[in-house]
């Protein structure tokens, strides 16, 4: 979908993007990333021509970027700038608008689509249409330059660290945000951060940058398993297996996990110890399949296996859904103390467990490549 | 609610006011003057108009001064903007109708306010002001109020009930001249505030976008400003004498040392500083993200200018130009002195003659001109700027 071939930018002398190679499939989510000054901007305004490139090309769809004129170019393209740039004196309305008015739709279908898109981004129209962008939130301005984007409906999205400027709770919740969006819209998407937890969350692709220059290009979790030198290792740093972890998804890892009633748990407290293997948590649910608590066997059984008493528990806290990553996983495990945790579904029922012994098994095989 | 402490409910504004109606009270409400030089014989409030009005006048303040204890509520605001209009409009019917009775079958003979009168037009502006500035209301009942008290004294004047006041016997022998006058006022401050901004908007975009501009041309319009108007009048006059001398052309086309060329090129000079300076700032509050933005969405040059830079600049363009012409008006005044005519021409024929009321009869209109274009440009602007930029510093 969009292709550099040795791409240089200079200013005056100073090499801002010197000689970069990579291509960015359909739909996917390509993040540039890596320090200040390293030329991931300028990457990102080479794609809709905000920039030239000193030599090389940029192609779109295989077509140099060059070749189209520039305004039609970027009303094709939806960029959403480092610093939110709304209009001040527009409402968010006439924001989002914005590029509709400039390809001249009917102000019914602008208005229609303004909405539309407003509902996308979690905004009532009704509540936010009139209002000005001096009386929204960090959250909600940045909602409204993404939707803004998007107005036209651009198969190609650019995102200069869109949630840079938003707290770090906000800017989660807009980053799962953006997951289900993207999910749903499935645009091309080259996403540039600097916070290396977004690029893992996010990303289908990172691109490792420094001094203009590539150093990594690859899945998330291939960057972490494997950094391509000692300048990517430090910048993933010391907890890399953890983060890591936050690029697989519980779904993927769940195993079967051994369920019995509140009746059926009455008896079992003491029974024979038929391998002496190592037994399983027993979840305890109730008539409509939803947790209510467990039966845990001691640790070190001798011949006979023993469960420790019913202990009630709160889906919400012990429990991670399918779609929870890994890292949220091992965090409910070792908060809990157990050696697995239920998986759940909304309506609170055991779907299947996740196990500690998994988790450590995949970091090994992934660190050890 | 709001615990509040118990002397916490003293206005003192409004209590200033009762203070100050009070004092027309005491002092004269104006002089008796036999003809235009005579000295004049004070008259108080009571001799002038009476126990019922002295009465009245009276209970205004004592009302006043009980109010300013009472809790800025809503009632209590307005009750305090009606005694304040209550009070001028008192003072000012008494000064017409007691002047009229007073100078009756003199030929000569006016009157000219005095302490008394002046102190309690004060004390009204006070009571009204203090209220209106904190009250929940719109713009348009602001203005209203506002320009009431001059419709009053329009009506008076209009109906001939003011006649016996000296500024407007002065005005009355001097009609015509008034007129045409008031016309070069209105010329001169019109045709430097057009010139300063034609020339000054473009400099100050100028200063903007190059950087090497930016010194010099501010170096030079600050410069301007710190030089006193009467010695830029001054400087004005050699220069412009010397080439006249020396260019007939120039001589025939009415330029010379002295009227109006010297005086529209001082005043241009002057009103270029608002213009320039807002001009540029109109750019400079165009952040370079929405620039960036705009660009971004796929603006060509002059989408930009449309849906982005004239919308944010042009107000704020605007609120120079009206700094600039209030200042005009008020200079235009000093022009007379180099023989350009205007309004200033009474005022420094009253200073010369040693008449007052000549200089009050040609301030008055100074001072109205310049309220009256001031508001309506704010309404002007106010009506072109976006609402996401209201209330924001401009
Ligand atoms: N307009 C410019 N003129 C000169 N140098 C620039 C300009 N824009 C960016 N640079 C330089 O190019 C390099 C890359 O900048 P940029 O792409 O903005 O980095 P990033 O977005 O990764 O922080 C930096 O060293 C920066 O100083
Ligand atoms: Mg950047």
């Amino acid at each position: 979908m969009i292709e550099f071939r040795n791409v240089v930018k200079r200013y005056r002398g100073q090499m801002a993007v010197d000689g970069i190679s990579f291509s960015i499939a359909e739909a996917e989510v390509c993040v540039l990333i890596g320090p200040s000054g390293c030329g991931k901007t300028t990457t990102l305004k080479l794609i809709n021509r905000m920039l030239e490139p000193s030599s090389g090309e940029v192609l779109l769809d295989g077509h140099p970027v060059a070749s189209f004129e520039p305004e039609e170019l970027r009303r094709g393209i939806g960029y959403v700038i480092q610093s939110v740039g709304l209009f001040p004196h527009m409402s968010v309305a006439e924001n989002v608008g914005i590029v509709p008015r400039l390809m001249k739709w009917e102000r019914s279908r602008r208005e229609k689509r303004t909405d539309e898109l407003l509902e996308l981004i979690g905004l009532d129209p009704a509540q936010y249409r009139r209002k000005y962008p001096s009386e929204l939130s960090g959250g909600e301005a940045q909602r409204v330059g993404v939707a803004r984007a998007l107005a036209a409906d651009p198969p190609v999205l650019l995102m200069d660290e869109p949630f840079g400027a938003v707290d770090p709770l906000n800017r989660e919740i807009l980053q799962l945000e953006f997951a289900a969006l993207q999910r749903k819209l499935r645009k091309t998407v080259v996403f540039v951060t600097h916070d290396l937890d977004e690029a893992i969350r996010l990303g289908d692709h990172v691109v490792i940058m420094r001094e203009g220059r590539i150093l990594q290009h690859d899945q998330p979790a291939e960057v972490l398993a494997s950094p391509a030198n000692e300048f990517v290792r430090q910048f993933v740093g010391v907890d890399r297996a953890l983060k890591r972890l936050a690029c697989f998804e519980v779904g993927d890892y769940m195993k079967r996990a051994e369920t019995i009633t509140r009746e059926e748990s009455f008896g079992r407290r003491n029974e024979p110890n038929g391998d002496g293997g190592e037994h399983p948590i027993l979840w305890v649910t109730n008539r409509d399949q939803a947790l209510v608590g467990m039966l845990e066997p001691e640790l070190n059984p001798g011949s006979r296996l023993v469960y420790r008493p019913y202990v009630a528990l709160h889906p919400d806290e012990v429990g991670v859904r399918p779609a929870a990553s890994l890292r949220e996983a091992l965090s409910r495990i070792l908060g809990q103390g157990l050696r697995a945790a239920p998986v759940i579904s909304d309506e609170g029922r055991v779907l299947g467990e996740v196990r500690l012994s998994d988790i450590e098994e995949l970091n090994q095989t992934g660190i050890a490549r | 609610m709001i615990h509040r402490h118990p002397g916490a409910d003293l206005e003192k504004t409004t209590l200033l006011g009762a203070v100050l109606a009070g004092v027309t009270l005491l002092r004269p409400l104006f002089a008796f003057k036999e003809n235009r030089v005579a000295l004049g014989e004070p008259v108080m409030l009571p001799e002038a108009g009476g126990a019922w009005v002295t009465g009245a006048v009276a209970g205004l303040v004592l009302a006043a001064a009980l109010l300013s204890f009472a809790p800025q509520v809503n009632r209590v605001r307005w009750a305090k903007i009606s005694i304040g209009m209550l009070l001028f409009v008192t003072l000012v019917i008494t000064l017409g109708r007691s002047g009229s009775q007073t100078v009756a079958g003199m030929e000569f003979a006016r009157i000219t306010p005095s302490t008394g009168f002046w102190v309690g037009v004060l004390a009204s502006f006070v009571l009204v002001q203090g209220s209106l500035h904190s009250a929940p209301v719109s713009n348009l009942v602001r203005s209203v109020v506002g320009l009431a008290p001059f419709l009053v004294v329009l009506i008076l004047l209009a109906g001939g009930m003011l006649d016996s006041l000296a500024p407007v016997q002065e005005y009355y022998t001097r009609e015509a001249r008034f007129v045409s006058e008031l016309g070069a006022h209105l010329w001169l401050s019109g045709a430097a505030v057009l010139a300063a901004s034609v020339t000054g908007v473009p400099l100050g975009i100028l200063a903007y976008r190059r950087r090497m501009a930016e010194r010099p041309v501010f170096a030079v319009v600050n410069g301007i400003q710190t030089i006193p108007s009467l010695a830029l009048f001054g400087l004005m006059i050699a220069p412009l004498a010397y080439l006249s001398r020396e260019f007939p052309v120039l001589r025939s086309l009415g330029i010379r040392g002295i009227g109006n060329a010297p005086a529209l090129i001082a005043l241009t000079l002057y009103a270029l500083l608002p213009v320039v300076r807002n001009a540029y700032t109109s750019l400079a509050v165009i952040r370079g993200s929405v620039i960036e933005a705009g660009k971004g969405v796929g603006m060509s040059r002059a989408q930009m200018l449309r849906f982005v830079e004239v919308p944010i600049a042009v107000p704020i363009i605007l609120s120079g130009v009206r700094v600039s012409t209030v200042q005009a008006i008020g200079n235009t005044a000093v022009a007379a002195l180099i023989g350009a005519g205007g309004l200033g021409t009474f005022v420094f024929q009253g200073l010369g003659q040693g008449a007052p009321d000549l200089v009050v009869m040609g301030v008055i209109p100074i001072v109205l001109l310049s309220v009256f274009v001031d508001r309506s440009l704010a309404v002007v602007i106010r009506a072109l700027t976006p609402r996401g930029l209201k209330g924001a510093p401009s």
